[in-house]
């Protein structure tokens, strides 16, 4: 990448980074990893960057590195006797909750600790990015039908673990 | 009267994300095109000898690793510099990544919140001996880290960890620790071949960095090296005569001073009993 190519990467990713970081914190819930999910996306856009900026690319090729690397490394996980969070929550160490404005944020945050990063993938995608089913199926590389079954399953898990979501809207 | 949770879980997950308490990292593209020309310069490296013809790049490196032979060349290179974020750091240890054997790396355990961080009892053996040998007064934690262990996957180092400055960072910056043997991952065996390590140039040609010192090893001493980076890091590692090593890796925040400095990743890097935590 040359000098030119640098300069516009660095400012794409000072155009886009606040949106990004915003759709990795929901995919992870966790500023650290999502740095570091954001970051590994990043990475690998810049070793493709002047190919997918001539393309004009840039935002779908990251946004499915994004989703697919936390989709991935859920999958690392289950598969190798991860004891990460094996102890109990440690109140002392517990950072201000970074929803705990309304009840809704709070109870929401607490339940998308439940999910799996692919739930998690799939309720972002569908809920907060707003993308049709067959857009979120392309991106995680699944059937529409797995996309619709996983979005069912999660809402009726959601519903169970965080019910402020299932209050009426006249109460609200 | 609506019961729209779909609508409920869109304006909850809005809301979340647009929490003001978590600010935006800085430093992400500068992390990033840092990775990116680590990965072109391992491309090239590890893309045989033809390649490391064409880079000019002769392969003394080859004779001069210590072991030799049929592992490919490295160059010394520790893993990818992580700037803002340790994140090349696998979130999970190392082995399962495209390989299906099994392997006995497992990850320290952590504690649950939002901040990464493993309590000091968890520590393993060989944090503990670093964290002894570091600077006192300091906030030292670390955040996360697996091994000693057997990786099935090459190129990868027994045992690594990350220890941050500070839980988040916040005190300045952060530190990576490896330990290898010679048959996970080879550093260079001598002075000649540190150079020609720090002498790579990316494909964007931008040198890896400049050798501040180094050491020749002895039966009973290691060859210790320091390198300045070319993306403001200070790496140092210690191979001793059996090929086994450990080195590590200062990273500071963006704009702030290196987090450990020579002398302190001297200290730790060279200390006889942490490479012996590798058996």
């Amino acid at each position: 990448m040359d000098g030119a190519a640098e300069r516009e990467f660095r400012e794409y990713v000072a155009a886009r980074q606040g949106a990004l970081f915003r759709t990795a914190m929901l995919l992870t819930g966790h500023r650290q990893d999502a740095e570091d999910l954001l970051q590994t996306a990043l990475a690998k856009l810049a070793t493709r960057w002047t190919s997918l900026r001539d393309s004009g690319s840039p935002d779908a090729y990251l946004r499915r590195m994004l989703y697919h690397q936390q989709v991935s490394v859920w999958r690392r996980l289950r598969h190798r006797r991860e004891r990460s969070y094996a102890e109990p929550p440690e109140s002392a160490v517990q950072v201000a909750d970074p929803a705990a404005d309304t009840a809704l944020r709070v109870s929401l945050a607490e339940a998308l600790r439940g999910l799996t990063p692919r739930q998690r993938a799939v309720i972002v995608l569908r809920y907060y990015e707003d993308l049709p089913e067959a857009e979120i199926a392309s991106i995680l590389s699944c059937s529409v039908g797995t996309v619709r079954s996983q979005t069912h399953r999660t809402l009726a898990r959601l519903r169970v673990s965080c019910p402020e979501l299932s209050l009426t809207m006249e109460m609200k | 009267m609506t019961n729209d949770i779909e609508d409920r879980l869109g304006l909850g997950l809005r809301e979340l994300a647009e929490a003001p308490e978590v600010p935006v990292p800085t430093g992400l593209a500068e992390g990033a095109l840092a990775r990116a020309r680590w990965a072109r310069r391992a491309h090239v490296v590890t893309g045989g000898l033809a390649a490391v013809a064409v880079t000019g790049v002769i392969a003394t490196p080859f004779l001069l690793w210590s072991g030799g032979g049929s592992e490919p060349a490295q160059f010394g290179a520790p893993p990818p510099p992580p700037v803002t974020a340790p994140s090349l750091a696998p979130t999970a240890a190392p082995g399962a990544v495209g390989s299906a054997d099994p392997d006995d790396c497992l990850e320290a355990t952590r504690i649950t919140g939002e901040t990464k961080q493993v309590a000091p009892g968890n520590w393993p053996e060989y944090v503990r001996i670093a964290m002894d040998r570091l600077p006192e007064g300091k906030n030292w934690v670390m955040q996360s880290g697996y091994g000693p262990c057997q990786p099935s996957a090459r190129d990868t180092s027994n045992a690594y960890s990350v220890i941050n400055l500070g839980p988040s960072r916040e005190d300045g910056g952060h530190l990576t620790l490896y330990l290898a043997d010679r048959t996970h991952h080879q550093l260079p065996a001598d002075c000649a071949a540190v150079e020609a390590a720090a002498e790579q140039e990316g494909a964007d040609g931008t040198r890896r960095g400049e050798v501040v010192e180094c050491t020749e090893g002895t039966a009973s001493r290691p060859l210790f090296y320091a390198i300045d980076t070319s993306y403001g890091e200070l790496h140092a590692a210690a191979v001793w005569a059996d090929g086994r090593a450990v080195w590590m890796e200062s990273i500071p925040n963006v704009g702030a001073p290196l987090p450990l400095d020579l002398a302190g990743l001297r200290t730790v890097v060279t200390d006889r009993e942490l490479v012996d935590q590798l058996g």
